[in-house]
This record gives structure tokens, sequence and C-alpha cells, in this order.
């Protein structure tokens, strides 16, 4: 390792060496991801009979369609003079430099948002004319074994064993072919926790649109399409989430490909089955995620469930 | 000192040699290269020994040492990733080639080119592989150099400028073993950003996921041309 043995060398000057130590601390960051949700996301689901649970959406979680944000944030290398003197004026400078590139950051990633904004801009009035509330409603009456389990907001005390604590979000991607649904499912036991028995992450794409201009095809009926498409994401994102697809920890992980419609890519995980034009896949980070198939990955028949899955997800 | 001022002297040698090192621009393909009386073409994939960590702009040395220190859960994790897939392009060549009537030879991978020697002209070749066309018996070969391997991360001196990206970056290209001449060379550089939490040891997932990302994305960005 050819750094270890240049830090090595340096570090013989006591003040460099404290300096290098210094300056990687604060390249340090925070690691997110909770190691409480992993263990949650791994845990063994409880067993939920037709009659045993509820499934509900948090009184204050809202709506959220947002467009998808462009991660193009690679900067661009260079180099930099800082003024000499002693290690100190050193030290300061490097420090400066370091402050104006975070702020230098945050006024792209302000940049990247305001971009994904733009995604989203044209269907305004449509969205804000939906609510989760009434996109339940939908999927009650469009999905009624799902609806049968349903448990409103607020409005009745759960009668049943379980739980099952529903946060959806949507995310229209650049180009609007496509929306994904990301859904945390969390299982609550009705005898009282701080903490839930077990945690899904679910993400699910939905078809992509072929036409030329998916933006009409969305908005067309009044935004008959998007809605029935939200409604279906969390449906099909449901079901997947309370089937819990066994995944044997042994299985290799490998590149699933699949498609979003402008291009064919692919998701690093273990592959669970390709069937209905998707495929479904535990990622990298523990999710299921449910994506549609490249057109040659899928040559099985279409019975009563892939149907299902086509016209719920367009 | 004696030794100080011959390593210095290399170092400066090397930078010159570098620098007079003639630029290749893109060769489009030639149809004659592909079609089915171009004869035996021998394919070989030359490729890093290990994925890698790359901190362009960091550029004095204890810069790099900042950087590499930075990222050191990074840079151990890099060194284990998989290169099975980067064997698949070879693998997709094979059975594009295949498609052309064309008879491939698969060429031993290898981790440089050291053993070639540099031809400093623009229309040939970078190396002279003319000896390969009696031992292999083959008219033409096709390499893929892929050059960079893993994550990148720019750097201006001590301060990292934006996120890491997966890199796969190099040239793929078709020498004419009886010249040199290049037929086709197609310089690549594939890069894919993942989201702002990218640092999530000790397993990456999101920099793994665009690391196999980048893969795929060269592997079609180098058959296209030839489909």
């Amino acid at each position: 390792m050819t750094w270890v043995r240049l830090f090595s060398t340096y570090a013989r000057n006591k003040r460099t060496g404290i300096f290098v130590l210094a300056l990687s601390v604060l390249g340090l960051h925070v690691n997110a991801s909770a190691e409480g949700d992993k263990e949650l996301l791994q845990a063994p689901l409880p067993s939920l009979s037709e009659s045993n649970w509820q499934w509900s959406i948090p009184v204050d979680f809202e709506f959220q369609l947002s467009g998808a944000e462009a991660n193009d944030s690679q900067g661009k290398p260079g180099t930099m003079l800082y003024p000499g003197g002693n290690g100190l004026i050193f030290l300061a400078s490097v420090l400066t430099h370091a402050l104006i590139n975070s702020t230098a950051n945050q006024v792209k990633e302000q940049s990247a948002a305001r971009r994904a904004n733009k995604i989203v801009a044209p269907y305004r009035e449509l969205l804000s004319q939906l609510d989760l509330n009434s996109l339940m409603g939908d999927l009650t009456t469009a999905w009624p074994p799902l609806g049968e389990t349903f448990l409103p907001s607020g409005n009745a005390k759960l009668k049943n064993d379980w739980l099952v604590e529903v946060r959806p979000a949507f995310v229209l991607a650049a180009d609007a072919r496509t929306i994904s649904a990301h859904i945390w499912i969390a299982f609550w036991p009705s005898s009282g926790s701080d903490r839930p028995k077990a945690l899904r992450q679910v993400q699910v794409m939905s078809t992509p649109i072929k036409a030329e201009v998916p933006e009409s095809v969305w908005k067309q009926d009044e935004g008959k399409r998007l809605r029935a498409t939200l409604v279906g994401l969390v449906a099909e994102g449901l079901e997947i989430g309370l089937a819990d697809a066994f995944v044997d920890p042994a299985l290799p992980q490998r590149s699933v490909p699949y498609t979003d419609g402008r291009e064919d890519s692919i998701e690093r995980g273990q592959f669970i089955r390709s069937d209905c034009g998707r495929v479904l896949l535990r990622n990298l980070r523990g999710w299921l995620m449910s994506l549609p198939a490249r057109s040659n990955s899928s040559s099985q028949p279409m019975d009563e469930h892939c149907a299902t899955t086509v016209r719920r997800l367009g | 000192m004696r030794i100080l001022r011959l390593a210095l002297a290399l170092a400066m040698l090397m930078v010159v040699a570098a620098c007079a090192s003639p630029k290749r621009l893109p060769v489009a393909l030639s149809p004659k290269a592909v079609d089915a009386t171009a004869g035996r073409i021998g394919l070989m994939l030359v490729l890093p020994e290990k994925p890698d960590t790359y901190f362009p702009g960091a550029s004095c040395l204890l810069c790099l040492a900042t950087a590499n220190l930075m990222h050191s859960s990074l840079n151990a994790y890099t060194a284990t990733l998989s290169k099975a897939e980067v064997l698949e392009i070879k693998t997709s060549l094979m059975d594009v080639l295949k498609d052309k009537k064309l008879e491939v030879i698969e060429l031993p991978d290898a981790s440089n080119l050291e053993a070639f020697s540099n031809l400093n002209e623009p229309q040939k070749s970078p190396r002279d592989f003319s000896a390969l066309k009696s031992r292999f018996q083959i008219e033409r070969l096709m390499i893929v150099h892929i050059e960079q391997l893993g994550f990148e991360r720019n750097f201006k001196a001590y301060v990292p400028q934006g996120l890491p990206s997966a890199t796969v970056q190099g040239q793929s290209y078709i020498v004419n073993l009886s010249s040199n001449a290049l037929e086709w060379f197609l310089p690549f550089s594939v890069k894919k950003v993942t989201n702002k939490n990218w640092d999530e040891p000790p397993s990456f997932p999101g920099l793994t996921n665009a690391y196999f990302q980048a893969i795929e994305a060269a592997r079609k960005t180098i058959v296209t041309p030839l489909q």
C-alpha cells in the first residue's frame, strides 16, 4: 500500500502527522445507515393469517411525489495554492478551502433539487388534488382483498394482533416514463411496543411508458392513469412486502438486468424470480425490488396473477 | 545523494516521455476488420490485477496520503470486489464476432502490455503486437484494455470535490498485425455516481451497485459498435 508508506514517511514529522490525521478526521462522514434498521429488515415476519392483521397509513404521513434527482455532483479535479508561513496559517487556509467547497456543494445540491422540482412541475395542478386518504380509498375498491384489511387512519381502533404500518413515497423518473414507489412497511404488535417487530422496504417501478410524450399519458382523463398507477404501485409493493419472498442467505449476488424505458441497466442483488415481464430481487441494502424486465427476459404465458400485475403497473 | 539525483533524473525522463506520447484519436471501425474475410482474430483482455481507488487532483504526496486516509475503508473494500463481470465483456465480444462468422482465438488475459514495445505513431497501435501473428496464426488482434477499474473521487489538493463515482476507463481497439495499423480505436470512460449518502462501510452497497452498473455500461459501449 503506497499511501501507508507515504503516510509513515510524513508521520515522522510529528506536526505534519497530526495535520494529516486532523484532515482525515474532518473528512470522515457519519454512517447514516442505522444498524437497528438493518437488523429489523432481516427479522422474520410475524405469522399473518387472514384475520389477525390490518394495515394502515400513519395519520401525519403526507402524499409525496418528487422528481428523480440527477446525481452528477462529481466536481472537477484541480490544484490549489495555499499561502506559506507557519503550519497554522496553512491549516487555516486548507480549512477555509474546505468550507468554501462545502458551500459550493450545497449550491450544487440546491440546483439538483431545482432540476428535480422541474420534473414534477407540469403535474402540480394534478398532484394538488391527490392525497393518500383518497388514493387508499381507490386501493380498497380496486383491489378488494387488500381493501378488506385496510384500517383508515385515526378512524378506528385496531382489532387484530398486528398492525402493518405503510409509508409510501413516489419518485417520477427524469424522462417521466416511470414512477417508482418506495414503501416502508413496519409490523407492530397490538400489545404495544416502542419498536416494530420487523421492517421491510420495497421498491416497485412502474412499466415504462412508450409514448413519445409521457406527460400526455399521465394527464389523460384528468390524471386517471397517474392515479391508477400510484394505487397499483402501493398494492403491488404491499403484496411483495407481505409475501416476504424467501431468499437463501447463501444465494450469490448477481447483476440483474432491467429496463427503465430509456436504457437497459442492472441492479446488483440476490435474484428471486422473473415473471409477468418483471424481475424481483433483494438488493444490496436488503430492500425488495420489483423492476421491469428487459423485453427478452421473460417468455412465460400470462396467467391471472400476471394479468393483475400488468393492470396495476401500467 | 547520487541515488536521489538519479531518481529525479529518471522521474523527469518519464514525465518528458509521457508528454511525447502521441494522443490517439478515435478511429471508426473499418468494415473489413470484422467481415467474414477478415481471417482469424485474436481477442485479449488487459485489466488491472484488482479494482482500486483513484483520486485525481490530489497531486501532492501529502494530498494523496490524506485522500487515502480519508477513504481507508473504501480502499480496503474496493480491492475485494469481483472482476468476474468484467470477464463477461470478453464473452460478449466473442459471441458478436462469432455471429459475424469470424474465427476468434481467445488469448490469455494480461494485467499490462509491458511485454510489447511502444509504437509512437498516432495512426498505429500503441504497442507492437506483430509477434502475435505467427505465434497464434492470427491476422488481427482485438484488445480491450481497461486502465482504471474501481472508484474515483476528484480532489483539489486536500479537499474532495463532489461525490465518488464508480469508474471503468480504457480503450478498445483492433490492430492489423501485418502493419500494426489501427482498424478501430475506441477510448471509453464510464462513470456512475451514487447518492450523497455513499459512505456506508463495510459493504458500501450504493457504490457497489454503481460499480457493477459501470461495468455493464462499459460492456455495452464496447460491444455496440461491433453489432
